[in-house]
């Protein structure tokens, strides 16, 4: 055993080096050493390996650390075996003696001191994101072995023999701390040293036991830059510590260079040591080289001296040689790393089921969703609404530049097959996603969902029940102009939708009458072939039945909502009759009946309005939707000042 | 109470305001009432009002009083009664955009298909009746001319841009055109006026009178 530094031990000095910085924070790069407060970003598991091995080479390569920790939910549970953490030494006593009067046999005494730290465990809690505070707990085994001569007498031979004699003193060691970040680049640590110690083996104390001074650690890591940390520590029993490291990032990962200098107050060398670390940290692993490199090198191994001052780290002390150390951390993440926070979700809309389409188009939802990562990011938003759709709506996705909270829309698709077709609440699950697979966070919200005939009083909306039972309004229009055929045969054939128009309106309109809304909080809107079954309904109803029928036969229907500031609205139709203006003279001479409009294909056609709730014949029908459709969308300039409005079916 | 006077007050003038009395009347003259489908005679003391077309025959004329005021309809002409107000700029701009709302929206369709074909050869009985297009057509455009003699440009301007598409021949009638994109310049609306003036280019590519208007009109607007 050869004595070859003499710098005294720092309590809290960390082998690993000092790497943790912006680019590598969800990697735990520091031990009990220099962080008995246990503080740690880690999200899930990680497991740490760290091989170490001095420079000289007279001792072989081993594993130093072996590490596990998880975080659940705040708090963080750390637990490590310390295989390496061991320093024995052998001291001659000066002593030598003749072991036998006939065979010229001698030795010398010696004493075997043995230090280990066998493990330690972590616990901390965060309070808040900027403060948390913990304890660790540390387990110390010391074996010491001391040879002595000893005198034996008998009747026939005196002699001298060795005795050996060996005491442990193994002992607990814990200590608390508290961790604070008063902004988003500093972080402040205090920690205390040889808090409490309880030793396994009672008597008196042992002059070769460790030193277990009380003291308190104070830290500081700051980052003016992204790339860039400065760390110092100072403990009040004698050690400083200081130094900075740079970070860059590089192939999908970050790598940091960084160096730190250790200085104690019981050694002449201003510059005690230097600790230089090189760490590689990606999403998945972090690789840290680190080594430490002492200044003093007066080697004195008698044990008088190691008695004048007893060391107090294991792994660090004045007898200390120069190490060189590989650390591996893993992130066993079965859990992600959460990139974004769903902070709040607004429910926009009550959901209608027969409109569902809109919801496509119309977000029913909005969230605000804050990107807490350093760096731009891509949320996926989705929904899932129980009882209205059986998987996960993606909503498009939204780009959240580093540190932004922006509203994210939500979108969905119904299933009418699954909808109960009752007025009920039902639960929605908002989920953000920044990387495919586990959500990074999820807000429940009851959402209401109407039933099918609940209208939301748009009347552009209407549409959706006009094409609710397509096939049954084909059904019966064709019945009727089946019947009807030699009666729209005996008109020329310009005038062919004219006459399938009046035709069905005449019949439509034959068997109703007109009945008013239930009374309820929401509008209610009948399907065509439910008018046609129960025969009636209100404007809406008959206007989206005969709608229905038209449309069913590749006739253009739109609706004209009538808006009043009363809030008594109208709707009545406009219908394409598929004449030209000029050929208008074969309908009518009197020109308020019918208005022009302008086709995808830029040719003008002639529409007539047509009021569905004259419920009488279908020249009354016209004659009352032209007189309203002119005062009210041309006369008083309706139209244009949005007070009517024209709605297309499809 | 007082509230409630003024306000029956205002209705009583308002629906007055739309009653004119027949004063004067020569030759034939004829009125179609609200959304009827029969015209009918016109005689001298009879009351008409703003849903009534009022049309007259070459050689005809009928003399209207409203409120005081009088307006003759000379002959070979129609005029919508409720055109017989002031209308004001903004409404007239307003009315002028409305030309847009009357484009049928481009949209996806929903995949309903619409019946349109008709195999074999279509014959239609009855073609487009030109001419009857044409004679309503340019009456109503007397008609307007008229109301714009008589100070009602704003009103004018409408009845001209609604005559043009109901009785799409009028299209064809460029001096008629460019009498009404005329009353747009007077009214120092440049940017609608220079829109018309291109509308009208279009029916007649080589009208040099045409150009000139379009280049001034340029000029106005960019300055």
């Amino acid at each position: 055993m050869q004595f070859l530094n003499n710098t005294y031990a720092q309590s809290s000095i960390n082998i690993l080096g000092y790497a943790g910085n912006n680019y590598n924070s969800a990697f735990r790069l520091n031990s009990l050493e220099t962080n008995p407060g246990n503080y740690s970003n880690t999200n899930d598991w990680e497991l740490n390996v760290l091989f170490g091995g001095t420079v000289s080479g007279k001792s072989s390569s081993n594993i130093y650390t072996l590490s596990l920790a998880k975080t659940i939910s705040r708090h963080n549970l750390y637990s490590r075996y310390t295989p390496g953490f061991e320093k024995n030494f052998v001291f001659n006593t000066g002593t030598t003696i003749l072991l036998s009067d006939t065979e010229e046999i001698e030795t010398t005494l010696k004493t075997t001191l043995q230090y280990k730290e066998k493990f330690g465990f972590g616990y901390s809690y965060k309070f808040s994101s900027n403060f948390s505070a913990g304890f660790s707990v540390r387990y110390f085994d010391q074996k010491f072995t001391e040879e002595t001569a000893v005198p034996v007498f008998t009747d026939s031979l005196n002699s001298i023999i060795t005795q050996t004699e060996v005491e442990s003193k193994n002992y607990w060691r814990g200590d608390i701390g508290i961790n604070y970040n008063p902004a988003a680049n500093l972080l402040l640590n205090l920690s205390s040293i040889n808090l409490f110690t309880l030793k396994e083996n009672t008597g008196s104390e042992n002059i070769y036991e460790m030193n277990v001074e009380k003291g308190a650690l104070i830290g500081l890591s700051y980052s003016p830059y992204k790339y860039l940390n400065f760390h110092s520590s100072y403990e009040t029993t004698g050690g400083i510590t200081g130094g900075f490291n740079l970070a860059t990032e590089m192939f999908d990962g970050s790598l940091t260079a960084g160096i730190s200098l250790i200085h104690d107050k019981d050694i002449d060398n201003t510059i005690a040591g230097i600790i230089p670390v090189l760490n590689y940290s990606t999403g998945l692993f972090s690789l840290t080289l680190s080594g430490i490199k002492y200044f003093t090198s007066d080697s004195q191994n008698l044990l008088s001296s190691f008695l004048d001052k007893r060391f107090k780290s294991i792994i660090n002390n004045k007898y200390s040689e120069d190490k060189i150390f590989l650390g591996i951390n893993f992130a066993l993440s079965f859990k992600k790393k959460k990139s974004a926070d769903l902070i709040e979700v607004e429910i926009k809309k009550e959901i209608f089921p027969t409109m569902g389409d809109i919801y496509l188009n119309e977000p029913f939802a909005v969230g605000k969703v804050t990107n807490i990562t350093d760096k731009p990011v891509i949320v996926k938003p989705s929904s899932l609404i129980s009882n209205l759709s059986d998987e996960i709506i993606f909503s498009p996705d939204v780009t959240i530049s580093a540190g932004d909270t922006v509203l994210v829309p939500f979108y969905t698709i119904i299933n009418n097959n699954l909808s109960s077709g009752r007025r009920e609440i039902s639960q929605a699950n908002f989920y953000v996603t920044v990387i495919n697979g586990e959500p990074d966070d999820e807000i429940q919200k009851p959402v209401l969902i109407n039933n099918y005939n609940s209208w939301d009083g748009k009347v552009i909306n209407l549409r959706y029940f006009v094409y609710k039972d397509l096939s049954f309004a084909a059904g019966y229009a064709k019945n009727i102009l089946t019947r009807q055929k030699e009666n729209i045969l005996s008109v020329q054939s310009s005038l062919s939708i004219f006459k399938k128009i009046e035709v069905l309106f005449n019949h439509f309109v034959k068997e109703m009458i007109y009945v008013s809304d239930p009374r309820s909080s929401v509008e209610y809107v009948q399907f065509p072939s439910e008018t046609i079954n129960v025969k009636g309904g209100d404007c809406d109803d008959l206007s989206v039945g005969f709608a229905s029928l038209l449309e069913s036969i590749g006739i253009e229907t739109a609706f004209v909502d009538y808006k009043s500031k009363a809030g008594i609205s109208h709707v009545n139709l406009l219908i394409n009759t598929g004449l030209a203006p000029m050929e208008a003279h074969l309908i009518t001479i009197n020109d308020k009946k019918y208005f022009v409009r302008e086709d995808k294909n830029g040719n003008d056609q002639v529409w007539i309005p047509v009021e569905m709730t004259s419920l009488t014949d279908f020249e009354t029908g016209w004659s009352l939707g032209s007189e309203k459709f002119y005062k009210e969308a041309v006369e008083n300039f309706g139209l244009a000042k949005n007070e009517v409005e024209i709605i297309d079916v499809n | 109470m007082k509230k409630l006077f003024i306000a029956i007050l205002f209705l009583g003038l308002n629906l007055s305001a739309q009653d004119f009395t027949v004063e004067k009347i020569s030759g034939n003259v004829q009125v179609l009432k609200s959304t009827s489908e029969k015209y009918e005679n016109v005689n001298q003391g009879d009351k008409l009002n703003g849903n009534d077309l009022i049309v007259t025959d070459e050689k005809s004329f009928i003399q209207l009083n409203k409120a005081g005021n009088k307006f003759i309809l000379q002959g070979n002409s129609a005029l919508g009664l409720n055109y017989l107000k002031q209308i004001s700029i903004n409404d007239l701009l307003l009315a002028l955009a409305r030309e847009e709302i009357r484009r049928v929206p481009k949209n996806e369709g929903n995949g309903n298909s619409r019946n349109t074909a008709v195999y074999g050869e279509e014959i239609r009985k009855d073609s487009p009746n030109s001419k009857i297009d044409d004679k309503m057509g340019i009456k109503k455009l007397n008609g307007a001319k008229q109301l714009a003699e008589n100070g009602y440009k704003e009103s004018a301007v409408l009845v001209a841009k609604e005559t043009y598409r109901k009785y799409p021949s009028t299209k064809n009638k460029i001096d008629e055109r460019i009498y009404f994109a005329d009353i747009l310049v007077d009214l120092t609306l440049y940017s609608e006026a220079f829109e018309e003036f291109n509308e009208i280019r279009k029916a007649a590519p080589n009208n040099e009178v045409i150009s000139n208007k379009i280049e001034k009109l340029k000029i106005e607007i960019e300055n």
